[in-house]
């Protein structure tokens, strides 16, 4: 029964495993803390698969607990980052061609938006992603209005980066 | 904001950029945390026990084992020393047990009871040594005293008191050691368990 239970787990993490990837790209700053995090949400995630009853996308669900175990671990271990982390490791995203103002701009954001506290990071992860405020708000476990409200002050905040 | 359109534009084009696990390397990463923990626990109450072994292995030379028959504390040193390794043994089962357990658990729940029941057989370890220490080192003090002829009441009491102290300050030594030593790993899976409850939506 545990057994068919981990191979079903083990499936749906495999398949849906790009979650997980992209929430340790923003939460960590190195490939190995990459892998920590990983394993951590990993573990995280299983322990508590029992409680997943499938009236969820399994996706949705795995939003909720790999955010909330980055949330709690990495609150206590913030550090600021340089731009070489940022040119180095995480702008791995995929290029095209744009001018060097714009690159620049992405840069200065990106690094910006990973050092938002974590609460707001998770909810420009979710933005990035590409999720409405309905599901935003649901995964984070906030109103709808409290989201829409942190994310404008977020977007203010870079803004103001951006533009000094 | 177009910058922010452009990055989420980006940050959806990354995927192929992202690493890929294999579901051996996933299967791998189950059931590591807590069980290392509790494993590390366990197999350093193997390392204490045989580190105790040898010091009282080596401390027991002759003429310690005459002192001992001169003050007629043969005997209950040899009892005291019976029951200090019954009970270490059956700790160290607890410990190993523990760890069969967290090992084979598969939910929050019964991960958490195995944390708590963990962190309780440590406290109960170290508090047996640390109470069986300092009654076993009394009785010797007094039993000792009691063997010296030429010692008025004054110098007596003036003696326990010494011995009270110096106990304390080495029972003081213990515990920080335990705390060292044990304190690290136990405060990890205390994390762990607040780690768990909050993840146990």
């Amino acid at each position: 029964m545990i057994k068919q239970q981990e191979h079903q787990f083990v499936e749906l993490l495999e398949t849906h495993q790009n979650i997980v990837h992209k929430i340790c790209r923003l939460y960590t700053h190195d490939e190995s803390s990459h892998k920590d995090l990983f394993q951590e949400i990993t573990v995280q995630l299983w322990k508590a698969f029992p409680k997943f009853r499938g009236d969820a996308k399994f996706s949705t669900w795995m939003y909720r607990v790999a955010l909330n175990t980055a949330i709690t671990l990495y609150r206590k271990r913030k550090r600021s980052i340089t731009t070489s982390d940022i040119d180095q490791i995480n702008f791995k995203i995929a290029s095209e061609v744009y001018d060097d103002t714009v690159e620049e701009n992405l840069k200065l954001m990106y690094s910006a938006i990973k050092e938002l506290n974590d609460i707001d990071k998770a909810l420009v992860f979710l933005y990035l992603e590409d999720k409405n405020y309905k599901e935003i708000s649901e995964t984070l476990g906030i109103t709808e209005v409290n989201a829409r409200v942190k994310m404008n002050r977020v977007k203010t905040k870079l803004k103001r980066i951006l533009n000094p | 904001m177009d910058e922010l359109e452009l990055l989420k534009k980006r940050w959806q084009a990354q995927e192929s950029s992202l690493p890929n696990y294999k579901s051996t390397e996933i299967y791998e990463m189950l059931h590591k945390k807590s069980s290392s923990i509790v494993k590390w626990i366990f197999l350093i109450s193997i390392f204490e026990f045989i580190f105790w072994f040898v010091i009282e292995f080596i401390g027991m030379s002759q003429s310690v084992n005459e002192s001992l028959k001169e003050l007629d504390l043969q005997t209950f040193y040899r009892v005291t020393l019976v029951v200090n390794y019954v009970v270490i043994i059956a700790f160290i089962i607890k410990f190993f047990f523990n760890y069969r357990q967290i090992q084979t658990t598969d939910t929050v729940k019964s991960l958490m009871k195995t944390i708590v029941k963990t962190r309780l057989t440590v406290k109960y370890y170290v508090w047996f040594n640390i109470i069986f220490f300092a009654i076993t080192s009394i009785v010797s003090v007094v039993v000792t005293l009691n063997h010296l002829d030429n010692i008025n009441s004054q110098s007596f009491w003036l003696s326990i008191l010494i011995s009270i102290a110096i106990l304390g300050f080495i029972i003081l030594i213990i515990w920080a050691f335990y705390r060292l030593l044990y304190g690290i790993l136990t405060r990890r899976l205390l994390i762990n368990y607040k780690n768990l409850k909050k993840i146990e939506l």
